[in-house]
Formats: structure tokens, C-alpha cells, sequence
């Protein structure tokens, strides 16, 4: 009987157990007190838990028993893990969740940087506002030229920023430098990049402040990125006024390979719109490239990407004092770029990313009575790693091997004579920058840069600090700091060789409200130019002239705003760049406001999608302020100003079907006469007059009509961005 | 004697195993019953964090984490504040990645997948409308080579043929022809009402044959 007795209560014992529960609740809450809505609380490896209310409260019961794990979590915050004892009594329990870092969501370091296609919160301008940009002719120089911080030198088409010539903006391609990014031209006609903006899925253009890791640049870097491999296989063909392209893409499931082709002649062109370049031969050019993709692992990648070109063209010189006194210029020039990586993860919370790229560069220039080749070669080798030491602290570092040479070979035909300057930078360097949250409002960027160049024997130091921190959901403040320095460029090197570096500080603070439809930014900046190499212009060729006695400032403001909300199916946006620079650099007598500069900037673009039409309308207008040149009648250097600059461009694109699009853009539509500058003749006249003559646009406009057709499997392709 | 104290012990450890191997499927079994009446928010991460316990718990079953995806791709469908749906679908693709791990059902993860990157397209359709497109199509694709007849397969492929004709304005006779067969494949699955396994997608192939409907009727 005592054993019935004892099986029934032990029976009884354990059924209590299954039956007797305990009821967990209580509230849980952000450490700054806020409600929690949502939260996943629960006994780790049960099903028991339950998720928080609208007021953050939760209730659950279990029948468990003893010690057991009780987990909190909630999105963007850190999981929490908590040992209960479980008896059978009700228990109360609150709890404090910490945010965790989150780097989409944190702070992020915005001085001096308009970030585009990277898909985080600092993006301005996408990939595709690049080529749909009423006037940027598809070009990304063009684009960014709508960005403040950049002067219009409508005669240059390169990217002059903050007061800095056009040299102080260095490219990089996956992170590697490129020599000669834009294409050779002739003077005062503007030039074009050599990249399709359709190659890359994202765009950083820094004016400024920008990071360690980018080096040989005074002013500004742009570092675009390569598309990572495409999932379909296509054909694409574009038929345009200037030329054709041709390209095919095939994908498969590891690995890609791009092919692509143009073909460019001006001469139709020219002969159905008159320019007033005197053309011989007008230019023409070829061009070819490749771009291949393997994913490597889960999470690495291999890059190959090469592009090709040559290209030619030759014109009739008039002499200022007497144009009927002409002489033949012809210029042929071929192009290559190789660029190479690897990336691929290590560990957890490390990757690495090791490339390497090669630019090679001949200009010929075929005058009157002399040939002068021009030959550039570098090659840039540069491995990084990255990662997260805790969640708080990442750390980006690397070493880089670069190396530049140059020759000019003149030769004269009469006499024979002879002249070969040449020289050789190899460069090498390292960087460490160190990412710090605070919390996720407040970020520090700390690194630094050295580098050694065996031309002079000098060891660079560089040292450079961001700080960011937010004030609102969607706003910000940061300060940039830092020390920039970039080799004498190539002309002068050629001449000198150890020449010092150049040198620039940067000082910017920075103010931006970005929401998911309106991005509002002003910064506000500093730089100082030191050691700028200047010589004596009656003694160019005499190496011991040039010196790093120059200096400079520039400073200013600038304002951007952008909305795509306000309209429907529009999208507009606006930069105003304020800046006042001098310098006393290269022949400079004294200190003065380059030519390239305009105190006033203004760019206005407006885009409107109609979707009935199927048919997006774009239109730009450009507004700089008048800029100094070079009198040599008066006395002040630099001290003539021209008329201000005024453009208003437009472009049309059409669907006409999934994947036929028409193309169609005009730049300088009132056909206003702007003048950029006077070039002077080199000799005074009878009177001892020097004679000028404006520099202006080839043409009043330029016409740009283009069909583009998409062949593919898929219905739902075309080339809707690149347009 | 001894046997008396064995067989409830027995009994009582017996009905702890099958409760706790039923309890699996019973718990699965009411929490996609909730899933699939949510209409909101609330409703829906309540549901997503008790896939997420169950998940937890059982190592090893993928369902949990496709199910927990699910409910995070539709609060991405319901989610009135655009600057919120890349959120959602972030932990939509990393709990797919864990069911994937786990050797789910590929045909079904695929198509979850495509779901997801067609709703990523909403976020900015102007510059995503190619990436992501062509990503879903890619997933699905992949999928209806694996199983034609999966009828949310054939559903999800329909929608995104159906978006793509309206986005260009072409006609959407081929998407609906679609959403009809889908429809078919739906009336034909194996209607096993104690599955746990994916069932979802008749609805909305009805309220889209609906709209086809409407449009035929307007023109």
C-alpha cells in the first residue's frame, strides 16, 4: 500500500511539475528609456517567451523549472542574456537594452565627401544621375561638375576643386591610382574622361578631408568602383552622332566577361555643325575594353579590367598677330589601363583587398618643323586589410608600392637637334586609419599616411582626422583635418627631379540633413597651399630656377540641396560654391587669383520622369562668375576679368520600347558666346601691343543624338541606366 | 510491485518525448495558422519572433527561419515608411541564408529569395529597378528550372512580369495568363491541412487575377 501511496504522489510530483507554471513579465526599455516595441523575450532553447507590446510590456508562462537562460533582443540593440531561477513564483523582471553599433544606421564620417551608388545613407548621386545630367554628355567629370566645391573651366572639362588646379584631383579605380584619366585634346577644347560612367555602381568624390588610405593628391580624389558581376547575359549596341559602341556581357554562375568596342569620328559631324578649329584631320579614335569577374569563395572576387585606345587628329594653328600665317599640328595619342584585384574575407570580421594596376600614355605631337613624344608609365601596387577589432573600433591599413616615369623626346628637323628629359618616382607608402564609435552618434576617424619618395630621399607624414557626430535622426555635424601632399607634376619633373612635394592642409566643417527624399549639406573649408614649385619663366628649361618657394590659400562655402520629393516624378538639385583663393605658383611674379578660379558658382538641374510619355526631361543651368587672365598691356598680373559664364543645356530621353531608348541632348542652348580667357600673342605688334584673342567654345552648342538597344533573354533589360 | 513505480514513470517520460516532437509541429502548425491571418505589423513581428524561439530551439529544422523571413518580407509589403524596407529585408536574407544552411527546401528558398529582391526594388526604383529586377528574376528562374510546378514559383514570377509590363506600359495579358496558372497549381497542391510546410501565395494569385479582371473589363 505505502508503495501505491508513493508511486501516486511521485506521479502527482511529476505532473505538478508539467502543470505548475511560472509567469514571467515585465517591461523593457532603450537605455535612454525608450519603449521597446517588438522585443523577442524568451528562455533560451524553450519555446516560452513572448514579444514586448505597444508600451513595451511582455507576459509569458512557462512550465520549466530551475535555472534556466532568459534572452532579450531587438533589432539594433545587443542581445542580452540573464539567469532566472524558475520555482514557481511569479517573477518581475525590467530590462535595459543597449543599442549595438550599427554602421548603416551610426554616423558616418561626411566632410569633404559626396558619396554616390554605395547604397548607404551619405549616397548624393547615384550612378545613374550621372549620365541622365542635362550637359554632363554622359561624362562623370561632367556630372560632378554640378556638385559644389567644383569651378566651371568650361575650356578644360576636367575637375577643378576648391581652388585647385586640375591636376590636385587624382582618380582611383578599386582603389588604384590612374594616370590620365581624361583624353588628350587640343588647347581650350574641353576634354572628356576615358570611363564609362556605366562601369561603376558607385561613385565617392571627396573635395576634400578624405582618407589615409588615398594619397598623391592635393585637392580631391574620385574613387569610383567597379560593378561586381552581372547576373545576365546581354548585348548592347548604341548608335550615336559622334560614333558607335558595341559591347556583350556573358554570365555565368561563377564568373563573368565583358567585351566592349567603339568606335568615334568627329568629322560628320563637324561637317553638319561648324566649329571654328581649322581641322585637318578630325579626330578620330578606337577604343576597346574588357572586364572579367569570378566570385572566389562565399564572399571573394577577382576583378580584371583593361581599356584601350588610340586616337588621332591634326588642325591648322593661326598665328594671333596674322591669321593668315597657319602651321600644321597633328597629335596622335594611345591610351592603355589594366587594373587587377582580388578581395576576399578572413576570418569573421576581416577582408582583404590586393590589386594592381598599370597606365600607360603616348602623346605625339607632329609640328611644322618638330616632333615632340610624350611618354607616361606607372604602375600601382596596393594591398589593404579591413575589419573589426571589437564592434566600437575597425581598422583600415595597407601598404602601396607606386611608381611613375615620364620622357619628352623633342626633336627638330632642321638641325637635328635633340632633347630627351625624362624621369623616374618610385613612391612607396603605407596607411593605418582607425574607425572609433563612441556610440552611434559620435565617430572618430584617426590615420595617418607615409610615404617615401627615393626621388628627393624624403619621408612624408600625413596625418588626418574626421570626427562626425549626429544631432538629429537625420542630421549631422563634422570636421575634417588633414595634411595632402602630391608629387610635382610631370612637366616639371621632367625638368627637375627632386623637386619636393607639394603640400596642402585641409580644414572643413560640415553640416548635413539627409532624409530618405531631401539631402541638405554646407560646408564651410580651409586650405593652405605649401611648397608649390615655382619657376622663372625666362628660364623654363634651367633646372636650377625651380624651387618649392610657393604658397597659396583657398577657403569658402559651400551649399547643396537636393529634393525629389517635392515634385512628382521630378527631382532637382542645387550647389552655390563660394571661393576665395590666391597663390603664387609656377611663373606667377606674385600672388594672385589663378585663372581657373571663379568666386561665384551656381548649377541648377532639374529632372521630370512623364511616365505616360515614357520620357524623361532633364535640364541644367550653369551659372560662374567672371575669372581673371593674364593682360601682358597693364601691369597687374592676372589682373583682366572676363564676362561671367552662363549655360543652360537640356536632354530628352525617350523609352520607345523595353529595349529600344533615344537619346537626345543640347548644351549652351542660347547659343551664348562665352569667352574663358584671352591667349596672347608672343610677340608685341608695330604699336608694342600685345594682341588677344578670347578663348570660347568651339561651337556656340553641342548636339548629341543617340539610339540604344538592349539584346537579351530577358524582356526586362535595356539600357535604361545608362541614360 | 516494481512495475507499478516503472509504468508511470514510463508513461510520464514517453509523454514528455512525443510532447516535445509534437510539440514542434503543433507549435509550427498554430503559429502559421497567426502568420497567416496577421494583417499587421504587431501581429507579424510577434509571429517572426516565435518562429525566431522555435528556431532557436530546434537546431536543426529550417522552417523557423524560412517562416521568420516570410513574415519580415511582408512587413516589407506593408511598411508605409519607404527609409524602413531595406531593415526588414536584411534580416529576411539572413535568416533565408540560415534555412539554406539548414538544407531547406531550395525550390522554396529561391523563390522566398526572389520575393525578397523584388520588394527591394521599392525602396529606389528609379536606380534599383535593374539590380534587383534582374536579381529576382535571376532566383526565380533558378527555382522553376528546379520545379515549373510550384505554384509560388510561378505566382512570384507572374508579379514580377506583371510589375515589369507596367513600369513600361506594355501589356500585362502575359503576366495574368500566369497568375491563372498559378492559380491552377495552387488548386492542385496537396492540401494536407496539418503540413507545416510552405502554403502560402493562393490569395494573393486571386486578388491579382482579380485585378487582371478589372483591367479587361476597363479596356
Amino acid at each position: 500500500m505505502k508503495k501505491t501511496i508513493l508511486v501516486l504522489t511521485m506521479q502527482l510530483l511529476i505532473s505538478s511539475t508539467l502543470i505548475a507554471q511560472t509567469v514571467i513579465s515585465g517591461k523593457v526599455s532603450g537605455q535612454s528609456n525608450e519603449i521597446l516595441i517588438g522585443a523577442n523575450i524568451f528562455i533560451k532553447d524553450a519555446y516560452d517567451g513572448a514579444s514586448t507590446d505597444i508600451n513595451g510590456h511582455y507576459s509569458f508562462e512557462t512550465t520549466l523549472r530551475g535555472e534556466v537562460i532568459l534572452v532579450v533582443s531587438y533589432i539594433g540593440f545587443e542581445e542580452k542574456e540573464q539567469k532566472i531561477t524558475l520555482s514557481g513564483r511569479d517573477l518581475a523582471i525590467n530590462i535595459t537594452l543597449k543599442e549595438s553599433i550599427n554602421k548603416m544606421k551610426a554616423v558616418v564620417i561626411s566632410a569633404g565627401t559626396f558619396e554616390g551608388g554605395t547604397g548607404t545613407k551619405s549616397e548624393v548621386l547615384k550612378p545613374l544621375d550621372i549620365v541622365t545630367t542635362a550637359g554632363a554628355t554622359a561624362d562623370i567629370a561632367g556630372a560632378l561638375n554640378t556638385l559644389p566645391g567644383t569651378q566651371t573651366v568650361g575650356e578644360e572639362g576636367r575637375l577643378f576643386v576648391r581652388g585647385g588646379a586640375g591636376y590636385e584631383t587624382k582618380t582611383f579605380i578599386d582603389g588604384l591610382q590612374v594616370l590620365k584619366p581624361y583624353a588628350t585634346n587640343i588647347a581650350n577644347t574641353p576634354t572628356r574622361g576615358r570611363f564609362s560612367p556605366f562601369m561603376f555602381s558607385g561613385t565617392s568624390f571627396s573635395t576634400g578631408g578624405y582618407s589615409a588610405e588615398y594619397g598623391q593628391a592635393l585637392s580631391s580624389a574620385l574613387i569610383l568602383n567597379t560593378k561586381e558581376k552581372p547576373t545576365q547575359t546581354r548585348t548592347d549596341l548604341s548608335l550615336m552622332t559622334v560614333g558607335t559602341e558595341l559591347s556583350h556581357t556573358q554570365s555565368w554562375a561563377r564568373s563573368s566577361v565583358a567585351v566592349q568596342g567603339a568606335y568615334y569620328n568627329m568629322k560628320p559631324y563637324f561637317s553638319v555643325v561648324k566649329q571654328k578649329n581649322d581641322w585637318i584631320y578630325e579626330p578620330e579614335s578606337v577604343q576597346a575594353s574588357m572586364a572579367a569577374r569570378r566570385l572566389i569563395g562565399n564572399n571573394g572576387m577577382f576583378k580584371l579590367y583593361g581599356n584601350f585606345s588610340a586616337s588621332r587628329f591634326s588642325f591648322y594653328q593661326h598665328d594671333i598677330l596674322d591669321p593668315s600665317v597657319k602651321s600644321k599640328v597633328e597629335v596622335k595619342n594611345s591610351y592603355g589601363y589594366v587594373n587587377s584585384s582580388i578581395k576576399n574575407t578572413l576570418g569573421k570580421s576581416w577582408s582583404y583587398k590586393t590589386g594592381l594596376s598599370y597606365t600607360y600614355n603616348i602623346d605625339e605631337y607632329y609640328l611644322e618643323n618638330s616632333t615632340v613624344k610624350e611618354t607616361i608609365q606607372g604602375a600601382h601596387l596596393k594591398t589593404t586589410f579591413n575589419g573589426d577589432i571589437t564592434d566600437w573600433l575597425s581598422l583600415n591599413t595597407g601598404t602601396e608600392l607606386l611608381y611613375s616615369e615620364s620622357q619628352r623626346d623633342y626633336k627638330r628637323q632642321n638641325d637635328g637637334f635633340r632633347d630627351i628629359a625624362q624621369y623616374q618616382n618610385p613612391l612607396v607608402s603605407a596607411f593605418a586609419e582607425t574607425d572609433i564609435y563612441f556610440s552611434n552618434n559620435l565617430l572618430a576617424r584617426v590615420g595617418t599616411r607615409v610615404e617615401y619618395a627615393s626621388i628627393n630621399n624624403k619621408l612624408y607624414v600625413a596625418p588626418r582626422v574626421s570626427l562626425a557626430y549626429k544631432t538629429g535622426e537625420n542630421a549631422q555635424v563634422a570636421l575634417a583635418a588633414g595634411s595632402f601632399q602630391q608629387a610635382a607634376t610631370e612637366d616639371l619633373l621632367r625638368i627637375n627631379n627632386s623637386l619636393d612635394f607639394e603640400k596642402a592642409d585641409h580644414l572643413i566643417l560640415n553640416y548635413q540633413l539627409i532624409n530618405s527624399k531631401q539631402t541638405f549639406r554646407i560646408e564651410g573649408y580651409i586650405k593652405r597651399y605649401r611648397d608649390l614649385v615655382k619657376f622663372d619663366p625666362d628660364n623654363k628649361f634651367n633646372p636650377i630656377t625651380y624651387t618649392n618657394s610657393g604658397d597659396g590659400f583657398a577657403r569658402g562655402i559651400d551649399v547643396f540641396w537636393r529634393d525629389n520629393k517635392t515634385i512628382k516624378n521630378g527631382d532637382y538639385w542645387i550647389s552655390y560654391s563660394y571661393l576665395d583663393t590666391e597663390r603664387d605658383y609656377r611663373d606667377f611674379p606674385t600672388n594672385a587669383v589663378p585663372t581657373f578660379a571663379s568666386k561665384h558658382n551656381l548649377s541648377v538641374v532639374y529632372k521630370q520622369f512623364v511616365p505616360d510619355a515614357k520620357t524623361q526631361f532633364s535640364g541644367t543651368f550653369s551659372y560662374a562668375s567672371p575669372r581673371t587672365y593674364n593682360n601682358p598691356n597693364t601691369d597687374e598680373y592676372n589682373g583682366g576679368k572676363t564676362p561671367a559664364y552662363l549655360d543652360l543645356s537640356l536632354s530628352i530621353s525617350y523609352l520607345a520600347t523595353q529595349s529600344v531608348i533615344i537619346y537626345g541632348s543640347v548644351t549652351n542652348v542660347t547659343g551664348r558666346e562665352n569667352i574663358f580667357g584671352y591667349t596672347y600673342s608672343n610677340r608685341p605688334d608695330d604699336k608694342g601691343n600685345y594682341l588677344g584673342l578670347a578663348t570660347t567654345q568651339p561651337a556656340p552648342r553641342f548636339l548629341f543624338v543617340g539610339l540604344f538597344i538592349t539584346f537579351s533573354k530577358d524582356p526586362t533589360l535595356n539600357q535604361l541606366k545608362s541614360l | 510491485m516494481k512495475k507499478s513505480i516503472l509504468y508511470p514513470l514510463i508513461i510520464s517520460v514517453v509523454f514528455l518525448f512525443s510532447f516535445n516532437k509534437n510539440g514542434y509541429h503543433t507549435a509550427m502548425k498554430d503559429t502559421i495558422d497567426v502568420l497567416y491571418q496577421a494583417k499587421i505589423q504587431q501581429e507579424l513581428m510577434d509571429v517572426a519572433n516565435k518562429f525566431e524561439r522555435i528556431g532557436i530551439a530546434e537546431k536543426d529544422k529550417w522552417l523557423p527561419y524560412y517562416y521568420s523571413a516570410y513574415c519580415f518580407v511582408l512587413m516589407s509589403t506593408i511598411e508605409k515608411d519607404i527609409s524602413k524596407l531595406d531593415g526588414y529585408l536584411d534580416i529576411a536574407d539572413g535568416n533565408i541564408e540560415k534555412a539554406e544552411k539548414l538544407k531547406g527546401d531550395i525550390v522554396e528558398i529561391l523563390t522566398l529569395k526572389g520575393f525578397s529582391s523584388m520588394m527591394r526594388i521599392g525602396v529606389d526604383p528609379a536606380t534599383r529597378g535593374q539590380e534587383y529586377s534582374m536579381k529576382s528574376v535571376a532566383f526565380l528562374q533558378q527555382a522553376n528550372q528546379l520545379d515549373g510546378q510550384n505554384p509560388r514559383v510561378v505566382l512570384m514570377l507572374a508579379q514580377m512580369q506583371y510589375g515589369t509590363a507596367q513600369f513600361f506600359g506594355s501589356g500585362t495579358a502575359e503576366a495574368c495568363a500566369q497568375f491563372s496558372n498559378a492559380k491552377k497549381l495552387f488548386e492542385e497542391e496537396e492540401n494536407d491541412s496539418e503540413s507545416i510546410l510552405p502554403s502560402w501565395g493562393k490569395q494573393q494569385a486571386q486578388v491579382m487575377l482579380e485585378q487582371c479582371n478589372n483591367i479587361t473589363e476597363n479596356r
